[in-house]
């Protein structure tokens, strides 16, 4: 065994060594003009001849809903198929797991020791800590031979963020990395009423426009509260705080509302019902809700305040703002929205970039061939493409370089037989194809959007709840009780304010902030080294 | 049903009789009602269900929830035959494997019956978990995305398994296949011939269970399938209600991946409560008369 062990070292040793002179070799020639000579292909893995690479069968797992039973499915599977064959000798079988069952399948799939050699991950899928528990394989050096020319062309900070204890775990898809919450009104109402938008910059600001829609427009609710409130939420402490507070527990992706949140100013933990603003915006709320402005099942009502917007039944909504994502909302709501801008710039943060990556698995077979195809990915205009969007002349039609237009007669992706809704989840979004309908200039707004981004003061931080996990469990049993409450803002806030965090605190809420404030602490000192 | 001259003799008085009868008729209406509310909701109109709620009588008619559910009508097709497959499959090996079992542990001459009465004990009070049972089927008997997967976990229940061992003890005298092996009869003819027609309640309560728990998985598909031809019924349909719910609650993500998947509405998810219901209503009158007779032999005994 041992023996067989060190003889398989020995010949990977070698062959990464071949490889690797290849790839440095053409990274550092130069590099624009070896990528303009191939085309769309990329440097390295043109220097890796197919031929001598034995056929390898890698399986990937990413998350797919009702797209995968696409009817073309396999047929796109076999065209990916036939062309890494060409290219790297591998064969890609896809697995898309249902959204719902992704939770539940992929914790059993990496405990069991099946094979999978790509899994999609991500900060709100446990990314993190999967990597501490070694489920993934570390990439650094896999990078360095086989993804040399995708680390050339990407931001630095992808391959910085997502690092648990020092290593790389997981490559980030490049495409918009910053976030912030935006509200968008539907713009018959706005027209009507002749709202003053764009100079929001407050909750309160949009106290006279809620006393215009209750008198006049029956049929909305001026303020519609449902839902798990998690958007709003967001959006709200935004809004009035512009990126001054970060959650660290309960954010984007749990559904949850903050409870720690780090304040960038004094780069403290704080508890966040001790913070002015929350304070002040419970207060707001029930006054709201006083007032009639709020719909009265709102401590009850499980529609969120997207769906409740998709009904008729309000006007605006919180969303989360990337370039031109007016217009991809109006496009799912069927009505027309306009942004109204509420705050300042987009913020880099953790979740951020880490909304979307792609691992190797503990058990790959292959992991050099793995780094391969994730390289191919963020090179490979043709095959991401191909994964994103299908068969060219027959799920989707070209217009022009880089545009396509759905086949003739079909309404939609998932008529033309092939609509996985993939195209946010690998490699280079930028290397995606656009609609005819699409904001021709998509890609360059986007590229911009991220020059003007933000760092967060907490980019690469990850708190890990694990030393604290009964405190953590305890303290969000609290929370469930109390959000919904002082959310709906059917509760008096100042009293239940109160028994909140008494009940938060006798719940050790303390040395939770404490664990975090100490991680952070450890944070900064290992950074600054 | 007594005669009107039975009645008259020891009968129930009148008063007590429509007690009786309103009782039963209010416990009926209350099984019957929200199925056909269900159906109602299911062939309302959209629009009309989020103006005037739940209705008995829609306001407006509609058939959209079943052209959407039947548009992908391949895929729904193909869950119903897996489904209908497996259950047919499933329930046979299940009623055979689990007879096999109980038959032997229910004799007093079978000499390892304390033995193998105690292993199938143990799996009932305890498992290993959820981790040990998917490596099982994956690592070890590798029957993972086959059809395999949906029957191997369902098809013994060690419940059922005690179940018949009491039976057979209970219902089958010794005298009887002391009587027949000395007319000669193996040990296989004596479970063919004789305890086994004798045992038809006890293998048509088990076989009952055995369709509802086959008809009703959708954990196994879960688990274990991700090539989407092996989907059972109850899974694309539930997986067709939660993807949208989860990214809902759980993902504030891009608006991207919300757009991608499809919203069921209300009439669409009544639709597809009525769908999966499917042939399996009309499984338990089938079954009951063999209930009837099981009390029968009962009676009959005592």
């Amino acid at each position: 065994m041992k023996k067989w062990f060190g003889w398989s070292l020995a010949a990977v040793m070698i062959s990464a060594m071949v490889l690797g002179g290849c790839s440095s070799k053409g990274d550092g020639g130069d590099n624009s003009g070896s990528t303009g000579n191939i085309g769309n292909s990329g440097g390295a893995e043109a220097a890796v001849d197919a031929s001598k690479l034995k056929p390898v069968k890698l399986r990937m797992f990413y998350p797919c809903g009702s797209g995968c039973t696409s009817p073309d499915f396999k047929q796109v599977q076999n065209e990916v198929n036939n062309y890494l064959k060409d290219k790297i000798n591998a064969k890609l079988e896809l697995n898309g797991i249902d959204w719902s069952a992704w939770f539940q399948k992929m914790p059993l799939l990496m405990q069991s020791g099946e094979q999978a050699d790509l899994i999609f991950t991500a900060g709100w899928s446990n990314y993190n800590s999967d990597a501490a528990k070694g489920a993934f394989k570390p990439l650094d050096e896999l990078i360095d031979q086989y993804g040399s020319d995708m680390k050339a062309q990407m931001n630095p900070l992808y391959l910085e963020v997502p690092r648990v204890k020092g290593k790389l775990y997981a490559v980030p898809v490049e495409k918009e990395i910053a976030g912030v919450g935006m509200m968008a009104m539907q713009q018959d109402i706005v027209d009507k009423y002749k709202f003053d938008y764009k100079n929001l910059k407050s909750m309160e600001d949009m106290e006279p426009m809620l006393e215009t829609i209750k008198k006049n427009e029956p049929g909305l609710v001026p303020f519609y509260v449902g839902g798990d409130n998690g958007s709003f939420f967001t959006t709200k402490e935004q809004l009035a705080n512009n990126h001054r507070y970060t959650n660290i527990i309960g954010g984007p992706g749990a559904g949850k509302f903050p409870v720690i949140m780090f304040d960038s100013k004094d780069k403290k933990m704080v508890n966040y019902l001790e913070t002015p603003e929350y304070t002040s915006m419970f207060k707001l709320l029930n006054k709201w809700y006083k007032l009639g402005y709020i719909n009265r099942d709102s401590a009850t009502q499980k529609d969120a305040l997207d769906e409740a917007a998709r009904q008729g039944k309000t006007w605006f909504v919180f969303t989360s703002s990337k370039p031109d994502s007016e217009s991809d909302l109006s496009a799912s709501m069927g009505r027309k929205y306009v942004r109204a801008e509420v705050n300042g710039p987009p913020v880099i943060d953790t979740d951020s970039v880490e909304a979307a990556m792609m691992a190797i698995g503990r058990n790959c077979k292959d992991p050099e061939r793995a780094m391969m195809v994730i390289n191919l990915l963020h090179k490979d205009k043709h095959l991401l493409n191909l994964l994103n969007f299908g068969i060219e002349g027959k799920n989707y039609e070209k217009v022009s370089d880089g545009v396509i237009k759905l086949p003739a007669g079909k309404k939609n992706m998932e008529e033309a037989g092939y609509d996985p809704g993939t195209d946010w989840m690998f490699g280079n979004q930028f290397n995606n194809f656009i609609f005819d309908t699409n904001n021709p200039k998509k890609w360059e707004l986007y590229k911009k959007y991220n020059e003007t981004a933000v760092e967060s003061p907490l980019l690469g931080f990850y708190f890990d709840s694990t030393p604290v996990k009964t405190e953590v469990a305890a303290v969000s049993s609290v929370m469930d009780e109390f959000n919904k409450l002082l959310l709906s803002g059917s509760m008096e806030p100042e009293s239940q304010i109160k028994k909140y965090n008494d009940k938060l605190k006798a719940n050790k809420l303390d040395k939770i902030i404490a664990e975090a404030q100490k991680q952070y602490d450890e944070w900064v000192a290992s950074k600054n080294k | 049903m007594p005669t009107s001259k039975a009645a008259a003799m020891n009968g129930l008085s009148k008063p007590a009789h429509v007690a009786l009868n309103t009782a039963f008729i209010i416990i009926g209406l209350i099984c019957v009602l929200p199925v056909v509310l269900v159906l109602a909701v299911s062939l309302s109109d959209e629009q009309s269900i989020y103006s005037h709620g739940y209705q008995f009588i829609p306001t407006k008619f509609s058939l959209a929830a079943y052209r959407y559910l039947f548009h992908d009508f391949s895929v729904v097709a193909r869950a119903y035959g897996v489904t209908i497959m497996v259950t047919v499959v499933g329930t046979i090996l299940n009623v055979i494997l689990t007879s096999l079992y109980a038959y032997p542990i229910s004799r007093q001459d079978f000499p390892f019956k304390k033995a193998f009465t105690m292993f199938i004990l143990i799996t009932m009070l305890f498992n290993g978990g959820l981790v040990s049972f998917y490596l099982v089927y994956v690592s070890v008997l590798h029957v993972n995305n086959t059809v395999w997967a949906l029957i191997l976990p369902l098809v013994t229940n060690p419940f059922w398994v005690i179940v018949g061992r009491t039976f057979f003890k209970e219902n089958i005298p010794g005298e009887v296949l002391e009587s027949a092996a000395i007319d000669g009869a193996g040990e296989l003819r004596i479970f063919l011939q004789l305890v086994l027609p004798l045992s038809l309640p006890v293998l048509a309560t088990m076989a009952l269970f055995s369709i509802f728990s086959y008809w009703n998985d959708w954990f196994n598909s879960l688990l274990f399938i991700t090539d989407r031809k092996w989907f059972s019924l109850q899974y694309v349909m539930m997986k067709a209600l939660l993807d949208f719910q989860f990214i809902q609650e759980n993902l504030k993500l891009s608006s991207n991946v919300k757009q991608q998947v499809k919203i069921p509405s209300e009439s669409i998810r009544m639709a597809m409560a009525m769908v999966g219901m499917g042939p399996i209503i009309l499984a338990y009158p089938f079954f009951q008369r063999y209930f009837v007779s099981g009390l029968t032999v009962g009676a009959v005994k005592g």
